[in-house]
């Protein structure tokens, strides 16, 4: 059986810190070290005290090795290791021990020490070989330490790219959505104007013809008459609808310009009006003073307050009040669904004005809620309602770059809010 | 008394000319004819000298637009007033030849009323063309 032994003649030499207190043993750890046995001589550095090591620090030429006495006038036991290997977090240990040390070196071992060595057994080649085992060990242990932290560092960029990548997705899917969206309005476009015109032609007939009996019907006729008001104002409503798909369906660019919101709510409510009255409603408006500027097409925005308010006028059923109330603010996270995401088109901090309708009516339903932007959907379809007007509303509103959310009271009914740019910032973005 | 004014309607749906007819001469006024081809829509009017004219857009064989392209190129024609009278709903005639004044547009389905009015406003604003 042959036994391997450490070749320390092929070793390069080593640069040792030797820190003992006991003279002796030093001199003797010394000449261990250093006996020239062939080939290159180990230097070693001596100190008798933990500071006297620690001063070593910072030299320009590194220890590969430091021989390790525990106890020193200065410092005790395992204070003295745990000072040792945060001062020289890259050199190798061997802690040199009494007999009753056995159990602190132990600890020594788990918490990285590479050895330890029990001063009773001095025999020097193979200390002399515990301590290139121990080097050998130590720098094995830092380059798997780099190896790990150069893992680490490419992990995380790998988890970098794959955020972007699921962002770029993300943004990928909106667009083609957006896409989606947008070619399904053409066709639907094409359909409209196409439907519009066959419609119309034969309104228009019904229309000539209604008109001319109306003319010629005997004032008695009652009957008559009904039937003929009844026929006029289904051809009215046959053409509305037929407005609101064209307008749903509309392409044309906006035209859009810094225009003051309150003369807009005055023409939008000049509109509505009638409506107001017919159903004895009132209407209280707040608007904040010095209101910024929005950014605007003026008609479409009109088309937005309308509807709105009709909305709300046809939630109250008839009575009560609706409230419209305008301000200036910078989003908070949290108050308002605005999202954070790139694209979205407001984040916390920007500054918005926000115009609110609220009425007091019974609310929208929980399973009626998510379609209400769906087009053709309708919970007024009796009344005439095409499932549009809330469309056309929203797609106004986000060709603005604005944000459109109807949502249920805590205290009741509905408030619609409407979160546009401000002049100054939407200039600043285009 | 002024002598009855002539309406020429160009317009393919012959029974929506033929009420509109009917309710244009029956208000007393006018006399009028009614041409379902797009094609012969100019020698009608030549033939007819209408005072002023309503012209349907979209026709198969030949649209309002060059129907009334025929009529600026006309000198009997030139300067008669007339009213688009067509389904659709944003026609391009606002855009194209809105400079041109004797031309007006009235969106169906229109009213019988509003008709009349609109073709005693273009009467009167140029009556060069009877």
């Amino acid at each position: 059986m042959q036994t391997r032994t450490f070749q320390t003649t092929e070793a390069k030499a080593l640069n040792i810190l030797l820190v003992e207190d006991n003279p002796v043993e030093q001199k003797m750890l010394e000449t261990i070290f250093t006996a020239n046995r062939g080939g290159s001589r180990n230097h070693v550095t001596s100190a008798e005290t933990l500071a006297a090591a620690l001063e070593q620090r910072g030299r320009p030429l590194a220890f590969d090795l430091i021989l390790l006495d525990l106890n020193l006038p200065d410092s005790e036991g395992f204070h003295t290791f745990e000072s040792i290997q945060s001062a020289f977090p890259e050199t190798a240990i061997v802690v040199l021990t009494g007999t009753r040390d056995e159990n602190i070196a132990m600890e020594t071992l788990r918490c990285g020490a590479q050895d330890y060595w029990g001063k009773g057994s001095l025999e020097p080649k193979l200390l002399v070989r515990v301590c290139r085992y121990a080097v050998e060990r130590k720098r094995i242990e830092i380059e798997l330490k780099h190896a790990n932290e150069q893992l680490k560092r490419h992990e995380e960029a790998l988890l970098e790219t794959l955020e972007s990548l699921k962002k770029s997705n993300e943004d990928l899917r909106a667009t083609r959505l957006q896409l989606i969206q947008a070619a399904k309005l053409e066709v639907v476009g094409r359909l409209a104007a196409g439907i519009a015109h066959e419609v119309k032609n034969p309104l228009a007939m019904i229309r000539m013809g209604v008109d001319y009996f109306f003319k010629y019907i005997p004032a008695g006729e009652k009957t008559g008459r009904f039937m003929l008001e009844s026929m006029s104002e289904a051809v009215g409503r046959a053409d509305m609808v037929i407005k609101e798909m064209l307008d749903f369906s509309s392409q044309q660019a906006l035209v859009i310009q810094p225009e003051a919101l309150a003369p807009l709510v005055e023409r939008a409510l000049f509109f509505v009006k009638h409506e107001f009255d017919k159903r004895q409603t009132h209407f209280e408006m707040q608007m904040q003073e010095n209101l910024p500027l929005a950014f605007v097409d003026k008609t479409r925005m009109e088309q937005v307050l309308i509807n709105l308010m009709t909305n709300a006028l046809q939630a109250q059923q008839s009575g009560g009040t609706i409230h419209l109330k305008t301000s200036f603010l910078e989003l908070q996270p949290g108050i308002l669904p605005v999202g954070n995401r790139r694209g979205d088109p407001f984040v916390p901090g920007d500054k918005v004005i926000r115009l609110d309708i609220e009425d007091e009516g019974p609310g929208i339903p929980a399973d009626v809620l998510g379609k209400i932007f769906d087009p053709f959907f309708t919970t007024k379809r009796a009344e005439g309602g095409t499932g549009l007007g809330l469309s056309v509303v929203k797609n106004i509103i986000e060709m603005h770059g604005g944000f459109l959310c109807i949502r249920n009271r805590s205290e009741g009914g509905v408030c619609a809010t409407v979160l546009l740019k401000p002049a100054e910032a939407a200039r600043g973005a285009a | 008394m002024a002598q009855r004014k002539k309406i020429l309607i160009v317009d393919d749906e012959k029974q929506f000319g033929e009420m509109i007819k009917i309710n244009l001469e029956t208000e007393g006024d006018y006399e009028v004819c009614v041409e379902t081809r797009g094609r012969q829509a100019l020698d009608t009017a030549r033939r007819f000298n209408p005072d002023l004219i309503l012209l349907d857009i979209i026709m198969p064989d030949k649209s309002g637009y060059d129907v009334a392209r025929d009529f600026s190129l006309d000198t009997q024609l030139r300067a008669k007033p007339f009213i688009y009278l067509t389904a659709l709903s944003k026609p391009e005639v606002l855009l194209r030849e809105s400079e041109r004044k004797n031309i007006a547009y009235l969106a169906k389905p229109v009213s019988r009323e509003c008709l009349l009015e609109a073709i005693r406003l273009q009467m009167s604003a140029h009556p060069g063309g009877g």
